[in-house]
């Protein structure tokens, strides 16, 4: 397995990875045949996110492993895809200031070690300085989130700045958000538990209409509350456009999705 | 009939007066090996050394020549005495929080001998504050015996480069490894925390290199905690410089400009951390 990043890209995968460690502790890579998949889970499994650069975001991308157990029966050596767990801290200490990327690091290569019980990323920076980490990692299985894109009866397509800009009038502190499509209107309310006297809390409601999204097909009335944490960071938070969202009916994922204009996909999903 | 001496008269009385006309040029320098409370100044005709240990293992010196002072008296061949850096420093500094960008605060540092307290006069826009803080008793500073002639390995980087190398450092790893060699990898900063290993490599004709004098290749391991206090002095300088002597010591000699341009040292020296084990390239 070896991949080869230059210029911006790095940084880019650097403030993916920063994204990633918002919700959880460990980063799941797989380098599969249509790119490198960066994922994670949070702790309670509710709430999952996944990046997918396509091999074209690479200077080179070589995704198979020979896997040495199917050599020592003699069979022909089978290629596998690279897949391995990470300790989330381990990934960031390579990625610590996405800024600093920018300016310093003209390449970055990512190989598996020899043991296969090693990543070895190294950094290639100006005046011919080169960084190695060499991180310890763990087999792991696929990690994915289980959704069916064929059952989600809304979809809306909006630019990341509109949520940012409607969260903002929410207080800093608020866990969970509600989120209703009715019609021909968004609402976005601060969620408030059931017996709560509501003379005592303050409700902020925020209202969208169709021409704020790129796209808008609601087919369903929905209302479903989320964690706003997860989403915020990832979703809201995210620095690529055309923001898309599939929402179904309350206990079944909301779906989001990032696209990036030339080919390349960032996603993310939340359940 | 005893005369009660005004603010200025009786410099005679003391044995070290020094007059600064904007206090940083001391205070960052100070700041610079502000790792422990306490610190041992030594003043002699060359000017002011101030040095701070810590486990008997890490020294730092801050030195500040005499030329660099308004007014720079001594009337002794040597003056030396502890005081508590952490009060110095705040003394120091008492006019920060209300200084406007552009004043600066002068100083008049007096020291009358053994037993008589440091007194600071600082002045910032007519308003004059006095402090006198106690001495104590001068005690030897570690002698690291470490002298050009033993240096093995040399090496003088811009400080640019290694300022970023420094802080972002595994902390969790107990020690940093330099390497240092005529081989690839000429210089190299390692660490083994818990992440796994790390290493930042400088090939010797790296632009930040601006000396390069290793004859031998030497690998030797520091405690991490005990060098992380230098990252203050990195910060400050424009240049620096790491040498190795035949036991493994290290002397690390940052070039600090300070404001009105004129160049100040400040030096660390290291001993190597005893444990020898094996050696990860």
């Amino acid at each position: 397995m070896r991949l080869v990043v230059t210029g911006g890209n790095v940084s880019v995968i650097g403030r993916a990875i920063h994204a990633l460690s918002r919700i959880g502790e460990d980063c799941y890579l797989e380098a599969l045949d249509d790119g490198l998949a960066v994922r994670t889970v949070n702790s309670s499994r509710s709430a999952f996110a996944s990046f997918l650069f396509a091999p074209a975001f690479f200077q080179k991308y070589d995704p198979g492993i020979l896997n040495p157990a199917s050599e020592a029966d003699g069979s022909q050596s089978q290629k596998e895809n690279f897949r391995c767990k990470i300790g989330m801290k381990s990934v960031l200490g390579v990625f610590k200031s996405p800024v600093t990327l920018e300016k310093t690091v003209e390449k970055c290569k990512m190989a598996l070690g020899r043991g296969m019980d090693q990543l070895i990323i190294q950094l290639l920076c100006k005046f011919g300085i080169t960084k190695t980490h060499n991180l310890a990692i763990q087999d792991s299985e696929t990690l994915q989130a289980v959704y069916d894109k064929e059952l989600c009866p809304n979809t809306l397509r909006v630019q990341p700045k509109l949520l940012t800009d409607t969260v903002v009038h929410f207080p800093t502190n608020l866990e969970e958000v509600t989120l209703e499509v009715k019609g021909r209107r968004v609402y976005f309310r601060n969620y408030i538990e059931p017996d709560t006297d509501p003379r005592k809390t303050m409700q902020t409601e925020m209202v969208l209409t169709p021409m704020e999204f790129d796209e808008f097909s609601v087919k369903d009335q929905t209302e479903i509350t989320f964690c706003l944490k997860g989403a915020e960071v990832t979703v809201f938070r995210g620095q690529f456009p055309n923001l898309l969202g599939l929402l179904q009916k309350p206990g079944s994922p909301g779906r989001f999705t990032h696209g990036l204009p030339s080919g390349k996909r960032g996603c993310g999903a939340s359940a | 009939m005893l005369q009660t001496p005004g603010p200025d008269a009786g410099n005679d009385r003391f044995v070290l007066v020094a007059t600064l006309d904007n206090v940083r040029h001391l205070s960052n320098l100070l700041k610079a090996v502000h790792f422990r409370d306490q610190a041992t100044v030594f003043a002699s005709a060359n000017g002011i050394r101030v040095t701070v240990e810590a486990a008997k293992s890490v020294q730092g010196n801050a030195f500040i020549q005499a030329c660099i002072f308004q007014e720079f008296r001594i009337e002794e061949d040597s003056v030396m005495f502890v005081v508590n850096l952490t009060v110095l420093l705040d003394c120091l500094s008492i006019f920060s929080a209300s200084s406007l960008p552009g004043m600066t605060t002068a100083l008049k540092m007096c020291y009358r001998g053994y037993g008589y307290p440091l007194t600071l006069f600082l002045e910032e826009s007519g308003v004059v504050t006095v402090c006198k803080i106690q001495t104590q008793e001068p005690e030897e500073t570690l002698d690291f015996d470490f002298c050009s002639t033993n240096v093995v390995n040399k090496i003088i980087l811009q400080s640019e480069s290694l300022r970023e190398a420094f802080a972002e450092l595994d902390m969790s790893s107990e020690v940093l490894q330099i390497t240092m060699s005529p081989e690839k990898p000429n210089f190299r900063l390692s660490t083994f925390g818990n992440a796994g290993s790390i290493h930042c490599d400088y090939p010797k004709d790296s632009d930040m290199i601006e000396a390069f004098h290793c004859n031998q290749t030497q690998c030797n391991r520091y405690k991490i905690s005990l060098l992380k206090p230098s990252i203050k002095a990195l910060a400050l300088s424009c240049k620096v410089s790491l040498r190795t002597d035949n036991r493994g010591f290290l002397s690390l000699q940052y070039m600090i400009r300070n404001e009105d341009g004129q160049i100040c040292f400040v030096e660390y020296y290291c001993c190597p951390d005893e444990e020898v084990g094996e050696f990860e390239t």
